[in-house]
């Protein structure tokens, strides 16, 4: 079989060598003897500078791989795991809440209300499975200051509250034993708090999370508040822009790998274009926006009312949701 | 790096030999790294985990464990509206006209941090960065005065001593002195509170609107940000004072804190203060009235918005209960 080098995914180094050294087909580098397959020295010592085990790494390159078909998709689809917002509005436009194995943003301009939905988010990721939740547990990287122990016991005592209401009223004795570990200090025992100041200690933190999520493999939700601004200050925008690739892929990984959702809170910078009036747009770039899945734009309209309008959403339009933030969090809007 | 003598000196030699700390690597894209300094994927890997861990490993907390205090603002009244007082992370700001009472309530929390911990202050310091008026030192003296008498419960502490006050005429002085005498000072005294009046002086004169908009915001950012570090590292109040504008609005014109989006996006905390045309009567006997105020909360990531009645009397700053009105 003649199968061309270049059919391969070999990072950009190995390939150009291997096509110094003359090898094109991968029969030149990896002959099947008796069954066995016997690396070329020379190639081997090529692969050697990019893995410490050229056989396995060779191996891993020619495997096909895995495919599923369309009517899988769609049934994996179905069953990701949700975390619902308390706005009833918005978990219906998002078939049940925030997807796992999915990154979502939220950007909007201070006061929109970003912070108060990724802690709500951080509660409703706990609600027991009896409740039809997720009872997992959440990390929330803080890069602004703006996670308050007081407030998420706020949040936590309402989604209580209710949950015991519900568990009352409807006499469930599965719920009524799942109250039974499902409280305000369990809430926030299950929250873990990262401090993250500089573009450092972010991306230190979301290479650490693949070891930490290998631990507390219970975590669903990790959210990121926010993203903006700890690069904010890096002046070279190339070296922004890279950081911001690398963190995001990192993201994705985490995101497949460990069935979590990402939470990503965005700040509005404004647009200036010669001729038209500047807007808001959210910050970072056009080709940030390729790298999440999920897009919402937040904004207040007065004290407590506040609206989510949809960006990015591969299946759906876009639409402008409204909502409300009270003492226990996020609401759906009452009619009168 | 403490404990990389578990790397085969291979790595570390590699890493030298293209001049790369293990945090530059940890920041390198892998295929960046692998042209640098020619490691295999797993070493790579090796090396990006091993300084992810030194750094941030302890700082996974479970918000159980974090205690977050607050700082007095020497009122209780107003400290129960503000969920305590003032946070002692991020920055809290502090906007309204010229005349609202910004200054009094920044003095008066400059006296309050020095109160112990139990009556609510932080039993340190503060550090008063001026950059449009001289510092008031008349009124300040005016307080200490009365102050003592107020809070009885205060052990005898020199309260003009504690307060570090520095003059700044423009943007890169501001800039210096937060990124480099600050952070010595803070090394070498216990501080509790940094107030910087106003932090719209320096930045509304200097730089010319059509060019200068994108340095401004750049300046801006890194002083924020430097300040936002500081405040986390040594648990400080930080309180910046803001000018308004005057937005156009519906059907009046509003005012709005200066400096826009780019100073928005910092603040954690945004508080602003208005005069209103209410005179309310003094409780003293005397027939004289007094101004009511508004202290309202713009947004916040504790607090809901709100509006509290305040007046400035000759003790400081009085935040009015429901009763009082």
């Amino acid at each position: 079989m003649f199968r061309p080098l270049c059919n391969l995914p070999l990072p950009r180094l190995l390939s150009s060598k291997l096509r110094e050294l003359g090898f094109m087909y991968c029969d030149d580098v990896c002959i099947d003897r008796n069954g066995k397959p016997i690396l070329d020295p020379i190639a081997e010592k090529v692969l050697r500078q990019w893995s410490d085990e050229p056989c396995t790494y060779w191996k891993e390159l020619l495997a096909t791989p895995a495919t599923k078909n369309a009517f899988s998709h769609l049934q994996d689809e179905c069953d990701l795991g949700r975390i619902e917002t308390f706005c009833r509005s918005l978990d219906e436009y998002m078939d049940g809440g925030v997807p796992l194995q999915r990154i979502t943003e939220f950007s909007g301009a201070p006061g929109s209300g970003k912070t108060q939905m990724c802690l709500q988010l951080c509660v409703d990721v706990q609600i027991p499975r009896a409740f039809c939740g997720l009872e997992g547990q959440a990390v929330f990287v803080d890069t602004c200051s703006g996670f308050t122990v007081s407030r998420l016991s706020e949040i936590a005592e309402a989604c209580v509250n209710h949950c015991s209401m519900l568990a009352r009223d409807g006499l469930n004795q599965n719920m009524l034993q799942a109250m039974k570990h499902f409280s305000k200090i369990s809430i926030l025992e299950n929250v873990f708090h990262v401090l993250c100041l500089t573009h450092v200690d972010l991306m230190a933190s979301i290479i650490y999370l693949k070891k930490f999520l290998s631990k507390h493999k219970q975590v669903r939700l990790i959210v990121i508040d926010s993203i903006t601004f700890p690069l904010q200050t890096i002046d070279n925008s190339l070296q922004r822009v890279s950081l911001l690739y690398d963190l995001m892929e990192n993201l994705r990984t985490i995101a497949s790998e460990f069935d979590v959702a990402v939470v990503v809170t965005n700040n509005l910078t404004t647009k200036v274009e010669t001729g038209k009036e500047s807007s808001l747009i959210p910050a970072l770039g056009e080709s940030f926006g390729h790298s999440v899945n999920y897009r919402f734009l937040l904004g207040r309209m007065s004290d407590s009312n506040f609206v989510c309008v949809s960006g990015k959403n591969l299946n759906k339009s876009s639409v402008t949701v409204p909502f409300q933030i009270t003492r226990s969090g996020i609401r759906e809007v009452q009619n009168n | 790096m403490s404990s990389s003598c578990n790397f085969p000196a291979r790595v570390r030699d590699s890493l030298d030999k293209a001049g790369l700390s293990f945090v530059q690597a940890m920041l390198m894209s892998d295929a960046d790294l692998q042209r640098k300094a020619n490691l295999t994927k797993e070493d790579m890997e090796a090396v990006k985990m091993h300084c992810a861990e030194e750094l941030v490993a302890t700082k996974f907390l479970r918000a159980a464990e974090l205690k977050y205090r607050f700082l007095t603002t020497g009122c209780k009244v107003l400290d129960e509206e503000l969920g305590g007082g003032f946070a002692r992370r991020g920055i809290t700001e502090v906007s309204g006209e010229s005349g609202a009472g910004k200054t009094q309530l920044c003095l008066q929390a400059a006296l309050s941090v020095q109160l112990s911990q139990s009556s609510g202050g932080a039993g340190a310091g503060a550090v008063y960065i001026c950059t449009e008026d001289t510092f008031p030192s008349a009124r300040l003296q005016q307080l200490l005065h009365l102050w003592p008498s107020i809070h009885a419960k205060t052990i005898a502490v020199k309260f003009s001593d504690n307060i570090f006050i520095e003059h700044i005429p423009d943007a890169e002085s501001l800039k210096n002195c937060i990124s480099v005498r600050l952070p010595n000072l803070l090394r070498q005294r216990k501080i509790g509170l940094v107030v910087v009046d106003s932090i719209a002086g320096p930045f509304r004169a200097d730089y010319d609107l059509t060019q200068g908009a994108v340095t401004r915001a750049q300046v801006l950012k890194s002083i924020g940000q430097e300040l936002h570090m500081l405040a986390n590292i040594h648990n400080l109040t930080v309180i910046c004072v803001n000018q308004v504008t005057a937005v156009a609005g519906e059907n009046k014109s509003l005012s709005v804190p200066a400096l826009g989006l780019a100073w928005a996006n910092l603040v954690t905390t945004r508080l602003q203060l208005h005069r209103s045309d209410r005179m309310l009567a003094k409780h003293d006997g005397s027939k004289a009235h007094i101004a009511e105020r508004l202290l309202e909360v713009v947004f916040s990531p504790y607090l809901a918005t709100k509006r509290v009645p305040f007046v400035v009397t000759e003790t400081g700053v009085q935040g009015l209960s429901k009763q009082t009105i």
